[in-house]
């Protein structure tokens, strides 16, 4: 499931996230956890597909590989597809206000 | 030190994630800690008992992954093609590696193609293989040369082409159907039961060796009571006066009282240019082949043929060949293919239809006044086909006569 430009999968979005500052595999997981305030708790074996997928689109680079650990960070385009994905989320959140919460 | 102790075992199918799982959890708990995975073999080594979490895994198993996955708690046991496996101590709690179950349909559909397109292939391969066979009336007889003893190999070659197909388009459409279920976001149960699985798939094993392994046990049977007993030893040297038997002898179509036995090479006490042989297999009630040389010392050649060259008496030669079939449905097949495979031959054969009521079906060649082929006639009757090669200078009529007197007596 290459990214298209369409509505992104949670993983992504939080990974997106996470790597606006460069970041490796651990790190990442913790600070998604944290983002999240704990309600997602990602797996490495999705964190690592996520990774893999996005590094091949161009939305994350890697900024530093010493073999065992891989620092990645977020490209011009991830930038451009987090945010139409922010202004996605937050334009379904207006369109449902007033019935979501009650 | 002593060596520690290890074990090998036939592992679960390749798509029962959790079969595997639960296998491996069940073995540590038994002291039998998972140390590879080579084909369909899982090896375990002795050490304490443990209560481990085992998650299976596919992809490339890199160095950058395996500490992904170890900082977060799994630990990486071995890999094998694309499937890995990793475990986890039961009480660490530590996080399911897929928090997304289509993640790891993404990370199989690797496998899933590899699979489905190696299934395909050999389909493929197999259907060219069976049309060539089919299209091709010669050749449709090597499908059948399991009929004869010594190509019997081939029928076991059969059932295990046929099994393995049987497993590569379950595997395929196993894969596909648990790919497509991870897709949906639904996963698979991590404690599935391993015990039916795994004494399905043994019991698979050993129905399949058993079928070989009496196949090939009633060959050596029947064969080993023919040569105790000794009443149809498997091959044997006969005489040129023989006629008592009920096959066509080369005494009664020569009707010359100065023909003698020309001795051909001979091994084992047995000689093979003057011998009667009996094979047995599974689609023929009986297979005989009976074999002779004669010659008339001081008796020229009356047509010109390559023996001449050879042998300066007159010297006929005949062989018979007796096929009884087990099946009727076969007969017809065998006999097209039988003649026509010769046709095909070097020899180039030209077998003309010849009408006699005494048989289903007659062809006979008769190349003995322009080559070297001689005359050679294939006849059917029932389940019966007949196959004569002779040499010699006496006519078709005398031959066809003989023939039919064997017919009638058979």
């Amino acid at each position: 499931m290459p990214y298209s430009g369409g509505p992104m999968t949670e993983a992504m979005y939080y990974v997106l996230l996470a790597l606006m500052n460069p970041s490796h595999g651990y790190k990442m997981m913790q600070e998604i956890k944290t983002a999240s305030q704990g309600r997602l708790i990602m797996g490495p074996g999705t964190l690592y597909g996520v990774l893999t997928r996005m590094k091949k689109d161009g939305l994350i680079s890697l900024e530093e590989d010493d073999g065992r650990r891989k620092v990645y960070r977020i490209t011009p385009e991830g930038r451009v597809a987090f945010r139409i994905e922010y202004q996605r989320l937050k334009d379904m959140l207006r369109d449902g206000e007033g019935e979501g919460e009650g | 030190m002593s060596e520690a102790k290890t074990k090998r075992k036939r592992r679960p199918e390749a798509w029962q994630l959790g079969e595997h799982e639960s296998w491996f959890t069940h073995m540590s708990a038994e002291g039998w800690h998972l140390d590879d995975i080579v084909g369909d073999k899982a090896y375990f080594t002795q050490g304490e008992p443990m209560q481990y979490t085992y998650r299976v895994d596919f992809g490339n198993f890199t160095e950058a992954r395996i500490d992904i996955y170890a900082q977060s708690g799994w630990e990486y046991v071995c890999d094998n093609w694309d499937m890995g496996v990793l475990r986890s101590p039961a009480d660490a709690n530590t996080p399911e590696i897929y928090s997304d179950p289509a993640e790891l349909a993404y990370a199989m559909r690797k496998i899933r193609n590899r699979t489905i397109r190696s299934t395909l292939f050999l389909m493929i391969i197999i259907y060219f293989l069976i049309r060539y066979i089919i299209k091709n009336p010669g050749n449709r007889f090597t499908l059948f040369n399991f009929i004869t003893f010594d190509l019997d190999i081939l029928f076991i070659q059969f059932i295990s082409i046929i099994s393995g197909m049987y497993l590569m388009i379950k595997e395929s459409m196993s894969t596909a159907r648990l790919v497509s279920q991870l897709r949906k976001g639904r996963s698979y149960n991590h404690e599935a039961d391993w015990r039916k699985p795994l004494r399905k798939r043994n019991r698979y094993y050993i129905i399949l060796g058993s079928i070989i392994t009496i196949y090939i046990w009633m060959i050596i049977q029947v064969n080993y009571i023919y040569k105790e007993v000794n009443l149809l030893p498997t091959t044997k040297s006969i005489d040129i006066s023989g006629s008592s038997m009920s096959i066509i002898r080369l005494a009664d179509i020569e009707n010359d009282t100065s023909l003698i036995k020309k001795p051909g090479h001979e091994s084992r006490g047995i000689d093979h240019g003057n011998s009667i042989e009996y094979r047995w297999s599974p689609a023929m009630y009986s297979y005989i082949v009976i074999t002779e040389n004669g010659t008339v010392p001081e008796r020229p050649w009356k047509y010109d043929s390559f023996n001449r060259y050879l042998f300066k008496d007159y010297s006929p030669h005949l062989s018979v060949n007796i096929y009884h079939l087990r099946f009727s449905w076969m007969t017809p097949i065998i006999f097209q293919d039988l003649f026509r495979k010769d046709e095909d031959s070097v020899y180039h054969y030209r077998f003309e239809p010849y009408d006699d009521i005494a048989f289903d079906d007659l062809r006979v060649h008769d190349g003995r006044e322009y080559d070297t082929t001689g005359l050679v006639i294939y006849a059917k009757l029932n389940d019966y086909i007949f196959k004569l090669q002779y040499t010699g200078e006496e006519s078709i009529e005398t031959v066809l006569e003989l023939l039919r007197d064997m017919v009638e007596s058979i």
